[in-house]
C-alpha cells in the first residue's frame, strides 16, 4: 500500500533564534544572489545598448526579423506567471496547500508557453541562417553588421531562457516540498524565494523585450 | 506574540499590480508602433530617440512595480535589501558612463575594426555566396530567373 505523506510543520534551524531571523537571512541571501544576477544581465544589457548606439542600422534591420506579437505574447506569459507565483505565496500564507500547488502548476504552464514561443522563434532564425558571427548565412541584408544584432539576440535570450528553465526547476522543487512541509503564515520560504527568482526573470525580460523587439 | 516573517500578501494589490503591468507593457507596444509623423511642436528632438526614452521609461516604471510589490521591497522593515537592489543600479550607471565614454569616442583615436583586422563582414560573405549560387543556377538553366 502506498504510504501517505502528511506535511509537517517547519522547525527553525538550530543556528537561528526564531522564524523571523531565519526568514530575513534567507531573504537577504536571495537578494544578494539577485544583485549578482542583475550585475550579469546588466552588463549584457549595457552591451546591447552600446551595440544599438554603435550599429543602429544593424539593429533596425535585425529587429525587422523579430515578430513583436510573439514578444508581446511572451511578455504576457511571464507577467501572468509572475502573478500566479505571487498567488502561490498568498495561498501558502493561508496554508492552502492544494491551491499553492495549483498556482505552481499554472506558473509552470505559462513558463512552458514562453518556451514554446521561443522554440518557434529560434527555429525560424536557424532556418533562415540568422545566426551570430561567422555562422550567419542569411541573405538580403544591406548593413554589414546585421549579424551583430543576432549575436546579441541569441546570447541575451539564451541566457534568459536558461534562467526560465532554472525557475521552472524551482517550481517543481516547490511542488515536492509542498508534499513534505506544511506551509503556514509563519513558514512559506520556499515559495517566497522561488517567487523572488521568478520575479527576477520578469525584470530581465521587461528590459530585454523593448531592447530587442520595440526600439529601433 | 512571535513576530511573523515577511509581509502578508493582499490579493487586491496583486491583481491591481498585474493589471498595471499589462497596461504598461501594452503601452510600450503602442508607443513602438505609433507613426512618427504628425506630432506638432516636437521637431527639436529625434522622434526615434523620444520613442526609445518613453519605452524605457515605461519599462523602468514596470521594474519599480515588480520590485516594490511582487518582490516585496515596499514592505520591508529594514531597508537593507532595497539598498542592495538600488546600489546595483548605481554601479550599473557608473559602468554605462565609463563604457560609453570609451566606445562612443574610440573611433576618433583608432581606425575602424575592419581596417585593424582586415576583417570581412559575415553578412557580406553570405550575400556574395548567395549571389554566386544564383549565378551558377542561371548558367545551368538560363530560363530560371535569378532572385
Amino acid at each position: 500500500m502506498a504510504e501517505v505523506t502528511v506535511p509537517k510543520e517547519h522547525e527553525v534551524a538550530h543556528h537561528f533564534d526564531d522564524l523571523e531571523q531565519e526568514f530575513e537571512s534567507h531573504r537577504l541571501g536571495m537578494w544578494l544572489f539577485i544583485a549578482s544576477e542583475i550585475m550579469m544581465f546588466g552588463a549584457l544589457l549595457v552591451g546591447g545598448l552600446l551595440l544599438l548606439y554603435k550599429f543602429p542600422a544593424a539593429f533596425a534591420e535585425g529587429r525587422a526579423h523579430l515578430d513583436w506579437r510573439l514578444g508581446t505574447l511572451n511578455t504576457f506569459f511571464l507577467l501572468t506567471s509572475g502573478l500566479t507565483m505571487a498567488l502561490a505565496a498568498w495561498h501558502a500564507q493561508r496554508s492552502e496547500q492544494d491551491k499553492v500547488r495549483r498556482n505552481l502548476l499554472l506558473s509552470l504552464a505559462f513558463a512552458t508557453g514562453f518556451l514554446i514561443v521561443k522554440y518557434f522563434e529560434y527555429s525560424a532564425k536557424f532556418h533562415h541562417g540568422l545566426l551570430p558571427g561567422n555562422a550567419f548565412s542569411g541573405h538580403g541584408f544591406t548593413d554589414p553588421n546585421a549579424h551583430v544584432f543576432f549575436g546579441f539576440y541569441f546570447v541575451a535570450t539564451g541566457l534568459h531562457v536558461l534562467h526560465v528553465l532554472i525557475g521552472m526547476g524551482l517550481m517543481v522543487w516547490c511542488l515536492f516540498v509542498s508534499r513534505k512541509v506544511k506551509f503556514t503564515r509563519a513558514y512559506y520560504t520556499p515559495v517566497e524565494q522561488s517567487g523572488l527568482y521568478w520575479a527576477l526573470i520578469d525584470l530581465v525580460w521587461i528590459f530585454l523585450f523593448p531592447l530587442l523587439y520595440l526600439v529601433a | 506574540m512571535e513576530n511573523l516573517p515577511g509581509h502578508t500578501y493582499d490579493i487586491k494589490v496583486l491583481v491591481r499590480v498585474y493589471v498595471a503591468l499589462l497596461v504598461l507593457a501594452g503601452g510600450m507596444v503602442v508607443v513602438s508602433l505609433a507613426p512618427l509623423e504628425n506630432i506638432a511642436g516636437l521637431d527639436w528632438i529625434d522622434l526615434h530617440v523620444l520613442k526609445g526614452l518613453v519605452i524605457f521609461g515605461l519599462a523602468t516604471i514596470m521594474v519599480s512595480i515588480v520590485s516594490g510589490f511582487l518582490m516585496g521591497l515596499r514592505y520591508e522593515k529594514s531597508k537593507l535589501n532595497t539598498v542592495v537592489f538600488l546600489g546595483n543600479f548605481a554601479f550599473l550607471a557608473l559602468f554605462i558612463v565609463f563604457t560609453w565614454a570609451d566606445i562612443g569616442f574610440r573611433g576618433l583615436v583608432y581606425p575602424s575594426f575592419e581596417e585593424q583586422l582586415n576583417w570581412e563582414s559575415p553578412v557580406d560573405k553570405a550575400n556574395k555566396a548567395h549571389a554566386g549560387e544564383s549565378e551558377e543556377a542561371e548558367e545551368a538553366d538560363p530560363e530560371t530567373p535569378a532572385h
